[in-house]
C-alpha cells in the first residue's frame, strides 16, 4: 500500500466507528469528483472526498496485470451485465477510471450538444465552451504528436484514409508519458494528468481532505434535505467491511459513477417519485474486431490509443448509424479471454497476437438499460442489446473489418460464436444482426453514463442543468450520470467539464 | 430465500436474475452435501473445487504444440485462483458455485456417469465445449467467466510470453527498475519451463 499523502486518510487506520464532518462530501473521486474536490477547495470550502479504493502512486504500479487489473478495476475486474454478455470495466481507487483510462480527450460533439438543448438544457454554447478550455488546460490536452501514434494506430488510420472515411488522430491529456503501453494496468510512469494527480493532489494543498478504502452505502436526509453519509472501512487488500463511518455535511456530491451512484441514490431512498433514477443506463457496448498482418504490429508498445473514424457515427433521433471505431488493445491475460475459442485452437490464434492490429466497434447506444443496487458496491447491471443496437454491432463489425482490410489485413477476426476468420471483405460485409446476440461477440463496456440525467423538468429528469437534485436539497450529481443520452465518443473530458459547472453551482 | 426474493423489486429481469444466482449457489451448496465435499467458501477455495478448476485450465488453456508452455507447469492454477479472490466475496462464492455445477453436471447429463475431473482430456472438451455453444444463455455465461479466469491465470505467465513475443522487460517504455525486476521474472520463469 502507498504511503497516502497528507491529508488522505484510510477508514481502515482505526478500530473505533469514524465520525467526521464537512461543509461537502464528495463521493467518489474519479473524473466528476476529482473535479468537484478541486474546485471547492480552491474556493476555501471544507470538502472531504470519500473513495471507495486506494491511492495508488506510479511506485505501485506493478505492471502484472492478474494483480493490477483487481486492485484498480471496480469488483476486482468482474463488473459485468447481469447476463454476463457485457464485461463493463470501471476504475476504482484515488482518481477513478481516469486512473487506468487511455486518456483520449474529445468535447461533446455538437450534435449531442443541439440534442441536448432540444431537451431544454441551457448554458452549452460559451459557457460550456469555458469550462472546457479550463478543463483542457488543467489537464494538458494537446493533440497527440505524429511520434505517438504506435502501429496499431497507424493501421486504423491507414484503412481510414485508403478508403475515404472521416477520421484520424485525436487529442489526450498527458505530460510524463513514456508510452510504455500500460495505461490500462496502471501508468508506472506517472504519464497522464488524470484526476488524481491534476486534481485530488493539488485539492490536498489547499486544504481539501480526502477519506479512503471508504465505502459510502447511504446519504443521510432529514426534512427533505441531505446530513451527511454514513458507510464501511473496506480493506484495500482483501475487500473486507471495516468499521462504520458517518459524515455530517451540508451537501453531498455524488460521483461515484453512474453505475454507483444510481445505486446509492437508490439504496439511500432519495425521493424518485417517477422511477427515473438508474433507468436510462447507456454504456458504448464494444466489439473487438481483429486483423492479421504480416508485419509485426506490437500493439502493446507505445501510446495504445490515439486514432478513431467517424465515418459511421451520427447524432439525433433517427440516426442511421451510430458507432464510432477506435483502435483497441488489450494485454494477454484480457486480450486471451476475448480471442475465440479455446485450448489449441485459441492457443494458435494467440501465436498470432504480436501480429494483430485490433479496432473497437463501440456503439452510441440509444437503447437504456437499467441500474439496481447490489451488495456492498456490486451493481446489477440490466443491459440487454434489442435488434437495433445489435444492428449497429453488426455494422461496426463490418467497417472495422473492412477498415483492416484495407490497411493490408491478410485475415480478420470477427469474434462471433463459433468464430468466423475471414479473408476478404466478401465474406465479412455478411455479417448482420441475425449473427448476434449474447456472447456472439463478447461485448465490452467501459463508459457507463445517464443514470441520473440533467433535465429542466422533475417529471423527466433526475437534476436540474447544474447538477442538483429536483428535490432532495444539498443534493447534487457530478460524474456520467449527468448525461442526457449517450455521447458517441470518449466521456472524461464532458464529465470533468459538467463537474466544473456543478461545483461552481454549489451554493452554501 | 422467498424473504430475499420478496425483497428485491417486483421487476421480471430483476427476480429472474436474483433467481439466478441465489439459485446458482443454492444448487452448488446441494452439489456439495450429495458429493459428501464442502460448499464453496469465498477466500478459501475447498480443494475439489480448486481440482475442477484446475482440470478446467489444463484443457481451456492448452497448446498442443511441443514447445509450448503448459498450464500446469507455469503456476496458473495459482494466479487464476488469487484473481477470484480479488473479487468481491460473493461474486467469489458464485464462481465457486460454478466449478460445482461443472463438475456435477455430467453426471447428470451425460457423457457418461463420472465427475467432470474424472473425465477424459477429450470428454472434458467436449463438456466445455457445449458450456461454451450452449442455447442456455446461463450456461453461456458461465463458460465466458471461465475461460476468463483461465486465461488470465495463463496468459499472465511469464513462461508464456514467448509465445508472443510479449515481454516486459524489453518495453523501452518500462521504468528502468521494473525492466530489471521483469527481466529477472520473464527469464526465471522461462528457466522453470525449459528445464520442467
Ligand atoms: C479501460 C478504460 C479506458 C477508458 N479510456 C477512456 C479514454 O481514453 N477517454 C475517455 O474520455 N474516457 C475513457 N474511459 C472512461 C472514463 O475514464 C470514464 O468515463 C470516467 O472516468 C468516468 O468518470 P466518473 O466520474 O463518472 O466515474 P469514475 O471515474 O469511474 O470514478 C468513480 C469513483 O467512485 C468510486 N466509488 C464507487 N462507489 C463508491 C462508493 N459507494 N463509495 C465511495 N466511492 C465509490 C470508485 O471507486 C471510483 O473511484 C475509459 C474507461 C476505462 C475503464
Amino acid at each position: 500500500m502507498a504511503e497516502l499523502p497528507t491529508g488522505m486518510i484510510s477508514a481502515c487506520e482505526g478500530r473505533e466507528p469514524l465520525k467526521l464532518s464537512a461543509q461537502v462530501v464528495v463521493v467518489g473521486l474519479g473524473a466528476g469528483g476529482g473535479m468537484v474536490l478541486r474546485e471547492l477547495a480552491d474556493r476555501g470550502v471544507d470538502v472531504l472526498g470519500v473513495e471507495l479504493g486506494d491511492y495508488f502512486s506510479p511506485e505501485d504500479m506493478t505492471l502484472a496485470e492478474e494483480e493490477m487489473l483487481p486492485r484498480l478495476f471496480l469488483e476486482g475486474a468482474s463488473r459485468a451485465t447481469v447476463d454476463m454478455s457485457v464485461s463493463v470495466m470501471q476504475g476504482m481507487g484515488v482518481g477513478g477510471s481516469t486512473l487506468h483510462n487511455t486518456s483520449l480527450c474529445k468535447r461533446l460533439p455538437q450534435g449531442i450538444l443541439d440534442e441536448w438543448e432540444r431537451l431544454g438544457l441551457t448554458g452549452l454554447g460559451e459557457e460550456l465552451r469555458e469550462d472546457f478550455e479550463a478543463v483542457e488546460e488543467a489537464l494538458n490536452v494537446h493533440r497527440i504528436p505524429d511520434d505517438r501514434v504506435n502501429r496499431n494506430n497507424e493501421l486504423l488510420l491507414k484503412g481510414v484514409e485508403a478508403l475515404g472515411y472521416q477520421g484520424g488522430r485525436l487529442a489526450y491529456n498527458r505530460k510524463l508519458c513514456q508510452a510504455s503501453g500500460f495505461c490500462e494496468v496502471g501508468c508506472p510512469n506517472d504519464g497522464k494528468e488524470n484526476a488524481a494527480r491534476a486534481l485530488v493532489l493539488p485539492a490536498l494543498k489547499v486544504g481539501a481532505r480526502v477519506l479512503v478504502h471508504a465505502r459510502v452505502d447511504r446519504v443521510l436526509h432529514q426534512a427533505g434535505a441531505v446530513v451527511g453519509v454514513r458507510g464501511r472501512a473496506r480493506d484495500p487488500e482483501t475487500g473486507a467491511d471495516g468499521v462504520p463511518f458517518e459524515i455530517q455535511a451540508d451537501a453531498v456530491v455524488l460521483s461515484a459513477s453512474a453505475p454507483n451512484s444510481a445505486a446509492l441514490a437508490m439504496k439511500s431512498e432519495v425521493p424518485d417519485p417517477k422511477g427515473l433514477i438508474g433507468s436510462r443506463l447507456h454504456m458504448h457496448p464494444g466489439a473487438f474486431v481483429m486483423g492479421v498482418f504480416d508485419e509485426p504490429v506490437q500493439g502493446w508498445l507505445g501510446v495504445p490509443q490515439s486514432a478513431e473514424c467517424t465515418e459511421f457515427l451520427e447524432f439525433g433521433k433517427g440516426a442511421k448509424r451510430r458507432v464510432w471505431l477506435v483502435s483497441g488493445f488489450a494485454h494477454p491475460g484480457a486480450a486471451a479471454g476475448l480471442m475465440p475459442g479455446f485450448g489449441p485452437a485459441h492457443g494458435a490464434l494467440m501465436g498470432l497476437y504480436p501480429h494483430v492490429a485490433a479496432v473497437i466497434a463501440m456503439v452510441h447506444d440509444h437503447y437504456g438499460g437499467r441500474v439496481a443496487p447490489g451488495p456492498a458496491e456490486r451493481v446489477n447491471l440490466y443491459y440487454g442489446l434489442p435488434l437495433s443496437e445489435l444492428e449497429q454491432v453488426a455494422l461496426g463489425m463490418r467497417e472495422a473489418a473492412r477498415i483492416l482490410f484495407a490497411a493490408g489485413a491478410r485475415q480478420v477476426i470477427l469474434p462471433t460464436a463459433p468464430p468466423r476468420l475471414v479473408e476478404d471483405m466478401t465474406e465479412a460485409a455478411q455479417l448482420t444482426a441475425a449473427d448476434l446476440g449474447p456472447f456472439s461477440p463478447p461485448l465490452v463496456a467501459v463508459h457507463p453514463m445517464s443514470t441520473m440525467w440533467m433535465g429542466v423538468d422533475p417529471e423527466t429528469s433526475v437534476v436540474d442543468p447544474f447538477g442538483a437534485h429536483h428535490l432532495l436539497k444539498g443534493l447534487h450529481v457530478a460524474d456520467g450520470s449527468l448525461f442526457p443520452s449517450s455521447i458517441g465518443g470518449p466521456p472524461q473530458i464532458p464529465i470533468y467539464a459538467l463537474a466544473r459547472r456543478v461545483a461552481r453551482a454549489i451554493s452554501l | 430465500m422467498l424473504r430475499a426474493l420478496l425483497r428485491v423489486r417486483q421487476r421480471p429481469e430483476e427476480v429472474a436474475h436474483f433467481v439466478q444466482t441465489a439459485g446458482l449457489v443454492r444448487a452448488a451448496r446441494l452439489v456439495a452435501r450429495a458429493l459428501g465435499e464442502p460448499p464453496p467458501r469465498p477466500r478459501d477455495c475447498p480443494e475439489w473445487l480448486v481440482a475442477v478448476m484446475d482440470h478446467c485450465q489444463a484443457r481451456i488453456c492448452r497448446m498442443d504444440a511441443e514447445e509450448a508452455p503448459e498450464p500446469r507447469e507455469v503456476g496458473a492454477l495459482e494466479a487464476a485462483l488469487s484473481f477470484v479472490e480479488a473479487m468481491p466475496a460473493s461474486k467469489e462464492e458464485e464462481f465457486q458455485s460454478l466449478l460445482a455445477l461443472i463438475e456435477v453436471a455430467p453426471y447428470v447429463f451425460g457423457p457418461r456417469r463420472a465427475r467432470f475431473t474424472a473425465l477424459s482430456g477429450e470428454e472434458q472438451d467436449a463438456h466445455l465445449q457445449s458450456w461454451e455453444l450452449s442455447r442456455l444463455e446461463g450456461k453461456r455465461a458461465g463458460f465466458r467467466g471461465l475461460k476468463s479466469v483461465a486465461m488470465m491465470g495463463f496468459w499472465t505467465r511469464p513462461a508464456t510470453f514467448g509465445w508472443i513475443q510479449y515481454s516486459v522487460a524489453e518495453n523501452p517504455g518500462v521504468p528502468e527498475r521494473l525492466r530489471q525486476e521483469w527481466a529477472k521474472r520473464e527469464a526465471v520463469e522461462r528457466e522453470g519451463v525449459d528445464h520442467g
